[in-house]
């Protein structure tokens, strides 16, 4: 069984608990890389301001802290989540003040997200919101460098 | 007996050894390799297992070390470092913050971090040379 398909997620995700299925998980459960990680495509690495951290961002769970991350790595503060030619987008979640969770936004207008130590998913922006991950707290964008 | 004036005992509920010498009025704590036991090791599966399930979708580490289950299995204290040890042989997870927490000691570097595998390898190897695993 996926982990994906187990009550604990539903109970952390419960704007997922629908029929048919709006998101879909695509690889399986991955210990070595995290959510940042993967927002920056990378799959060997846990980011966190513990873990790997950009030089000179603050070490913190705190959305200021991160904010000086995205901008480290070239990323803007943008108005939301929409698709916009050209531009790679981010979505930071948080509860209160303390980030959560970050998903990338695909070429496609979906957006992909690693959860945890668990799977990668697609999905919709606003369907990861809920207990686990709070609400997205910013969007931010950055020109997609391959096109 | 040792020797004259000197003695050994072992008291309290984790078998932790007391040793001096009365003539020199020396005096230690230790602690010797740990041997858990049955109920401890369920109490620490059980522990794991609730902790692994509850934090899986966790995105950062200072969230999941702040789960009760995970503060519970520290509050075990040092015999719970040779299950943490095969916990962590079986399958790699964020076992480091409790390691150290436990035994004063990181033997991960700078560059390892964020590279699980490598900090799991450093915890192993360092478990096997102070007789853990």
């Amino acid at each position: 069984m996926r982990i994906s398909d187990s009550v604990q997620f539903f109970n952390d995700f419960p704007r997922l608990d629908k029929m048919p299925r709006l998101f879909v998980a695509t690889s399986p459960a991955d210990v070595r890389y995290n959510c940042i990680a993967w927002a920056f495509s990378v799959t060997n690495q846990w980011w966190d301001p513990y873990h790997v951290w950009p030089k000179g961002c603050p070490r913190e769970l705190s959305v200021g802290a991160f904010v000086r991350v995205f901008w480290a790595l070239g990323y803007e503060r943008c108005v939301d989540g929409r698709r916009e030619a050209g531009y790679e987008k981010i979505a930071l979640y948080a509860r209160g003040d303390e980030p959560t969770h970050a998903a990338r936004q695909l070429s496609s207008g979906r957006w992909t997200s690693k959860l945890g130590k668990s799977e990668d998913i697609e999905h919709r922006v606003r369907d990861l919101e809920g207990p686990c991950y709070g609400k997205v707290a910013v969007y931010f964008r950055r020109w997609r460098q391959s096109i | 007996m040792e020797g004259r004036g000197s003695f050994k005992a072992t008291c309290g509920l984790d078998n932790y050894i007391f040793w001096g010498d009365l003539e020199l009025g020396s005096s230690q704590w230790a602690v010797p390799a740990p041997v858990p036991d049955v109920q401890l090791k369920q109490r620490f599966n059980s522990l794991a297992t609730r902790w692994k399930k509850e934090t899986m979708n966790l995105s950062f580490v200072q969230q999941m070390v702040l789960h009760p289950a995970y503060q519970e299995i520290i509050g075990l204290g040092p015999r719970a470092v040779p299950l943490i040890l095969n916990e962590l042989e079986k399958e790699p997870d964020f076992w480091f913050w409790a390691l150290r927490s436990l035994t004063a000691e990181d033997p991960t570097t700078e560059e390892m971090r964020g590279d699980l595998e490598a900090m799991t390898d450093a915890w192993l190897t360092w478990g096997r040379e102070n007789a853990y695993l």
